[in-house]
Formats: C-alpha cells, sequence, structure tokens
C-alpha cells in the first residue's frame, strides 16, 4: 500500500510531466497544428 | 469509505460493465487472451461492489494494461480507468479522494490544451464527429456553429479542470460538465462501438465529480498538510 507523499507526487508527476514531454517533442517535429498529436493523452474524439 | 466514494465505486463498476461489452466486441479479433483477459476484467469489475473492492480495482488495473500490450488496444477512457484501479487498489485511503481529484484535473487540463490548435479550432474536428453521428448525420450544421463549439469545449474543459475544486463554484461546474458531457455524447455517438468508448469517457469524467463531495474544504487541508509534512488527525472511517 503506498502512503507517502513521494508516492503521490509521484504519481501525479509521471502523468504530468510524460505526456507534457511527448508533447512538446512531437510539436517541436511537427508544429502545432496536428490534431491528434498527443501520444498519451485525453483526447475524447480520439478514443 | 465515505458515501459519494461507495457511490464512485458503484459508477465505476457500472462503466466497467459498459466497458466489458465493448471490449467483449473488439477483443476477440486482436489477441488470442481475449477471453482470459474479459473474465479477469468481469471478476475485477464484480469485486468493486464488494468488500474487496480493492481487489477488484487491481484486477481491472492489472487487466486494463494487459489488454493495452495484448490487445494492443489502447483508449484514453481505458488508461484512465487503469489509473483509477491503481489508485483505489494501490494507494492508501487517504489519499483517494484528493488523487481521483487531481485525475480529473489532469484529464480536463491536458483535453483542454491537446484541443488548442488550428485544425480544432477549424471546427473540422466537431464537423466530422457530427456528420458521421447517428443523431446529427442528416443535420446541416452551420460552420461557425461548429469553430463556436470548439472553443466552448476547450474553455469548458479547461474551466471544469479548476472550477470543481471550490466549493462556490464546484455545483454550478458540475451543472456545467453534464450540460457538456451528455450532448457530447448525443451528438458524436456513430455506432455502437463508438458510442459505448464516448459514453464510458464521459461517464468516467461525471463519475469522478464525486470525490469533490467528501468533506471538501478537509480534503484539500489534509492533503496539503501531508504534502508539507503536517497530518490532521484520522477522521472515523465509514466503512
Amino acid at each position: 500500500m503506498l502512503r507517502s507523499k513521494g508516492w503521490v507526487i509521484a504519481f501525479i508527476a509521471v502523468q504530468v510531466l510524460v505526456p507534457l514531454a511527448l508533447f512538446v517533442l512531437r510539436i517541436a517535429q511537427e508544429g502545432w497544428t496536428v490534431t491528434g498529436m498527443f501520444p498519451i493523452s485525453w483526447q475524447m474524439y480520439s478514443a | 469509505m465515505s458515501d459519494p466514494l461507495r457511490l464512485f465505486r458503484y459508477a465505476f463498476a457500472l462503466i466497467a460493465c459498459v466497458k466489458a461489452v465493448d471490449l467483449a466486441i473488439r477483443l476477440p479479433d486482436r489477441t488470442d487472451l481475449a477471453l482470459p483477459l474479459l473474465a479477469a476484467w468481469l471478476v475485477g469489475t464484480a469485486l468493486l461492489v464488494t468488500p474487496r473492492w480493492k481487489v477488484g480495482a487491481f484486477i481491472i488495473a492489472a487487466a486494463g494494461s494487459a489488454i493495452v500490450v495484448a490487445g494492443p488496444l489502447f483508449n484514453h477512457h481505458l488508461y484512465l480507468m487503469v489509473l483509477v484501479g491503481v489508485i483505489l487498489s494501490m494507494f492508501d485511503d487517504r489519499w483517494h479522494v484528493f488523487l481521483l481529484r487531481a485525475q480529473l484535473t489532469i484529464v480536463y487540463a491536458f483535453a483542454a490544451v491537446t484541443k488548442i490548435n488550428g485544425t480544432y479550432l477549424s471546427g473540422d474536428v466537431l464537423a466530422r464527429a457530427t456528420e458521421r453521428s447517428v443523431l446529427l448525420g442528416d443535420v446541416a450544421i452551420p460552420m461557425w456553429l461548429l469553430v463556436i463549439a470548439s472553443a466552448g469545449a476547450i474553455i469548458v474543459e479547461g474551466g471544469l479542470a479548476v472550477a470543481l475544486w471550490f466549493r462556490h463554484t464546484r455545483l454550478p461546474a458540475a451543472a456545467l460538465g453534464i450540460a457538456f458531457h451528455v450532448p457530447l455524447v448525443l451528438a458524436t455517438t456513430y455506432g455502437w462501438s463508438g458510442g459505448a468508448q464516448l459514453f464510458v469517457y464521459s461517464a468516467m469524467a461525471l463519475a469522478l465529480y464525486l470525490p469533490f463531495w467528501v468533506d471538501s474544504d478537509e480534503v484539500v487541508e489534509r492533503a496539503v498538510g501531508h504534502l508539507k509534512g503536517r497530518s490532521l488527525p484520522e477522521r472515523p472511517r465509514l466503512s
């Protein structure tokens, strides 16, 4: 059972920072125009 | 566990049932492991409404992860269900409310940010979604309306990411969220599979409103206290 605040911070940080890093990387490669560019994200229309 | 969290768990189980039907249709074409994975998913779903709900949440998380890998069948809402399973099964009870709230904020924030691009704001994405819609497929929707709806979706999702955290804005935000998700599913559903997936996303989002009704201010105070290294006295647990 994960109890410490470190695990909580890590859990949230991974969810925020990893997609954000991939997002920025993709934008750097393709520009800020393409829909569906988010590799691990929450776009409701790309289900 | 307080009542809103119990309700959330039941809602999660119900949504997992709908997802099970979707998986039963799509998974057999993708992997030989469809049957055991589906069986595990259903066992986890059933356990969610029992005192062994943590085991159920763990099985949902494990089966969902395996479906993503073995399928491979990745859906954003499936990923969300896996994460909720992880929160409920692997984190201590005192973190559940805070983490579930944070999860919804992350979902809405990324949903809003990823839509801020020319393609989405032009209305093309909504146009494609409504063109194949069961309800609106034959309706000619003016492009200007789709542009406004696209911008509105970004504003609504971005606003919901924040507004649910505050007591004074929580109820209007919840009403806005319902008014946003229900028409979204109705307007863009394009058959069983697409409809089920849109339903699961929206239903998960709406179910995640429930943790915002658990002793709201105490949850924030307690989480901030924990993060700063201070602890409030444990409150009695209802179950």
